[in-house]
């Protein structure tokens, strides 16, 4: 799971006066030709940067995004959604482990990625804030939230960093597991008792503003991205990608009788999707660590970095190198 | 197995050939088995073509050359001494066996069509 | 066939597998390394899927569903050895407690794929590969950390011996054994232990741990006839807490 741009801060761009022009004219024209750029490639300082920030916080997406739905594994209902949702967050953490894998071609180690993660020098997506109340709260992160994350994932997959997108390759065709297995809960929850679905009507209450923030902040407010967009690094625009999110799931959901909470949500003739403004305000404030589950989020991993401490000691003995990916 | 195992050629794109930036060398001593991996389309994995015997890495990616350079564009050329690979024994293969039947790890074990189609005829018969 | 002591060898072989594969996958999550949290997921599902076969044998022979079976009985109704209810505590607890189960399970399950009842040696068969990759697992860890840094042996030793009398009560005898062994539906849990501690023996000998003499060691038993630690109930509240909500409705 993760939201693509959306922890996305502006970024500056005077560093690319000092590029040297010919390489980086043809670096843009092979992105442009539609190639991949691998590690040893010349590539900008500035694409290395924002890369390593874009791949390192999908990573800890994931690995922090394990934590809500980890914690119903224990309680799933039944055999058969016990070891569905098992496998399903093993894959999240296994999607943790490729993408750091990834963001280390570049040159910084999963070590001092986690450091800067508990550091809180490096951001997650915003939505892993949220508390999971419910087996329904977690049902609707394995549908939607994830479904979210698709929409990004599989726009980012045609980006221009190569062990990137190979990463993504694999991962999205993990995810479409986990879209099939969240709907296939929802669709048992809405077709259930009054009380299952109540308990699903009341999770897409809560989690709905959350869910409206996971593109980003609007493309009226938020910080200009054309040399993203040019490098492939950003496949689309915040907007684009919600509007792309609700065109396909507000019908299916609207098909299984719930009420989404915006009174404002409907497509219009030009086919784009019309909703009430989301509270940007309290998406700043979560994101700047003031969000319900922030502090518990970070101790969690803290928690188990500093207990995992001596283990990892122990591995290095007798003593191993640290080696860069190759790919 | 290590990184540092892996013999790298340099990196082309467009029309260039990797290949054609490996130099033919001929080297004494004894020689090993390397395998030989290309990478035929930009962004996607290396793929492994064969193996070639070879006294040094850079003689296996001119043994490679003569073998495997089929005038198709290669990108890159990788070449691992044998040795260096941890390969599956066939007993290990039995660590395998039940995947076939973890089903709920595949899109395809949840199908909720019928569930769902009830669930709307339900629904529309009500008033 | 005798059905009774057929039926409690399997309660015990599946609550031991879905106790054990429950504390497995808390795991998920809090790791020492994501490698570890991963592996301990995999060894999770492999538990509980085999905890679902071997309820669905029960069944077979008149039990209730697997769901029922597992989701509704409270901690005294439960077979497995107290071992596997313990709470994970620190990674080296863990990782002990997985290396002794497993290769006691990795054995069981081995003596089992000659078992007279057919279903079960099949079951023992196919899962074979699935048992290699946790003894795997459990003694390439066992061997790093065992003989790797001061504080990590130190710690593993702690763990083992605080583990060693649990890790005996897998084998607590039951008034059934003769019955198992004349059918040759299991060679008993004697015969189990003694391979189990050559085997524990020879893997534990490639490190700097420490086995006491075994005389010394009082086994803890009582969960093969219900009688469990302060551990079970809680964990069993916790894995039902939605399914009781409503145990009619569909999940
Ligand atoms: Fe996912
Ligand atoms: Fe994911
Ligand atoms: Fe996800």
């Amino acid at each position: 799971m993760y939201g693509g741009g959306n922890t996305f801060e502006g970024i500056k761009t005077d560093g690319l006066a000092l590029e040297d022009p010919v390489k980086l004219a043809e670096f843009e024209a092979r992105i442009a030709r539609g190639e991949k750029i691998e590690p040893t490639d010349w590539m900008p300082q500035l694409y290395r940067k924002q890369l390593i920030r874009m791949i390192e916080q999908h990573a800890h997406s994931e690995i922090i995004g394990a934590l809500p739905e980890g914690t119903w594994i224990t309680r799933a209902p039944g055999f058969k959604r016990k070891m569905s949702l098992m496998a399903k967050v093993q894959d999240e953490v296994g999607h943790a482990q490729l993408l750091y894998s990834a963001a280390e071609t570049l040159g910084k180690s999963r070590e001092q990625m986690i450091d800067d993660l508990i550091n809180g020098k490096s951001k997650y997506s915003n939505i892993f804030n949220y508390p999971t109340f419910t087996w329904a709260d977690c049902c609707f992160i394995s549908w939607l939230v994830d479904a979210g994350a698709i929409v990004n994932q599989l726009a980012n997959a045609k980006g221009s960093y190569g062990p990137y997108c190979r990463a993504l390759d694999r991962i999205c065709a993990e995810e479409s597991f986990h879209l099939k297995y969240g709907h296939h809960c929802v669709i048992y929850l809405a077709s259930g008792t009054a009380t299952q679905r109540q308990m699903f009507q009341e999770a897409l209450n809560r989690w709905w503003p959350p869910m409206m923030h996971f593109f980003g902040p609007s493309d009226k407010i938020s910080a200009h991205t054309e040399v993203l967009m040019r490098w492939k690094v950003k496949m689309g625009t915040n907007d684009e990608m919600r509007n792309q999110f609700l065109d396909m799931y507000v019908p299916k959901i609207w098909e299984l009788g719930f009420t989404i909470p915006d009174p404002n949500l409907k497509k219009n003739e030009s086919g784009k999707w019309e909703y009430t403004e989301p509270d940007w305000e309290e998406f700043k404030r979560v994101i700047n660590g003031d969000g319900p589950c922030n502090k518990e989020r970070l101790e969690v991993r803290r928690v188990a970095e500093a207990r995992g401490k001596w283990v990892r000691e122990a591995l290095k003995t007798p003593k191993t190198e640290y080696v860069t990916p190759l790919a | 197995m290590d990184t540092r195992e892996v013999f790298v050629s340099p990196l082309t794109e467009g029309a260039n050939n990797a290949y054609d930036l490996i130099s033919s060398t001929d080297e004494p001593g004894p020689k090993k088995t390397f395998e030989i991996y290309h990478l035929v389309k930009r962004g996607k994995q290396h793929v492994h073509v064969g193996s070639v015997l070879a006294a040094t890495p850079q003689q296996a990616m001119s043994e490679a050359k003569k073998q495997f350079n089929s005038g198709k564009v290669i990108y890159n050329v990788w070449a691992i001494a044998s040795e260096a690979i941890r390969f599956t024994t066939s007993e290990e293969k039995e660590l395998w066996v039940t995947l076939p039947d973890k089903k709920f790890r595949d899109a395809s074990d949840y199908k909720g069509g019928d569930k769902l189609k009830e669930f709307l005829e339900r629904n529309q018969s009500q008033p | 066939m005798n059905n009774l002591a057929l039926k409690e060898l399997l309660y015990k072989l599946a609550d031991d597998q879905l106790i054990l594969g429950h504390r497995n996958s808390e795991w998920t999550g809090f790791g020492p390394i994501l490698e570890e949290d991963i592996a301990f997921s995999s060894m999770a599902q492999d538990k509980i899927g085999q905890s679902l076969a071997l309820y669905t044998l029960l069944q077979s022979l008149g039990e209730s569903d697997p769901d029922t079976v597992a989701f509704t009985r409270n901690a005294s109704q439960f077979h497995n050895c107290i071992l596997v209810e313990l709470p994970n505590q620190e990674y080296d607890f863990s990782l002990i407690r997985h290396f002794l189960f497993d290769t006691a399970e990795a054995l069981r399950f081995e003596a089992l794929t000659n078992s007279s009842y057919e279903p079960l040696s099949q079951l023992a068969r196919k899962i074979r590969g699935e048992l290699r990759y946790h003894t795997l697992h459990a003694n390439t860890w066992i061997k790093q950390l065992g003989s790797a840094t001061e504080e990590s042996i130190t710690r593993l030793q702690k763990s083992l011996d605080i583990a060693l009398p649990y890790a005996l009560g897998i084998f607590e005898l039951s008034s059934l054994e003769k019955e198992l062994i004349d059918q040759k539906i299991f060679i008993g849990e004697n015969a189990l232990k003694e391979k189990w501690i050559a085997k524990i023996e020879s893997v534990l000998s490639q490190t700097q741990l420490r086995l006491p003499d075994w005389k010394t060691v009082t086994p803890v038993y009582g969960g093969r006839e219900g009688k469990h630690s302060e551990h079970l109930q809680p964990l069993l509240d916790e894995m039902s807490e939605v399914f009781r909500i409503d145990p009619g409705a569909e999940w």
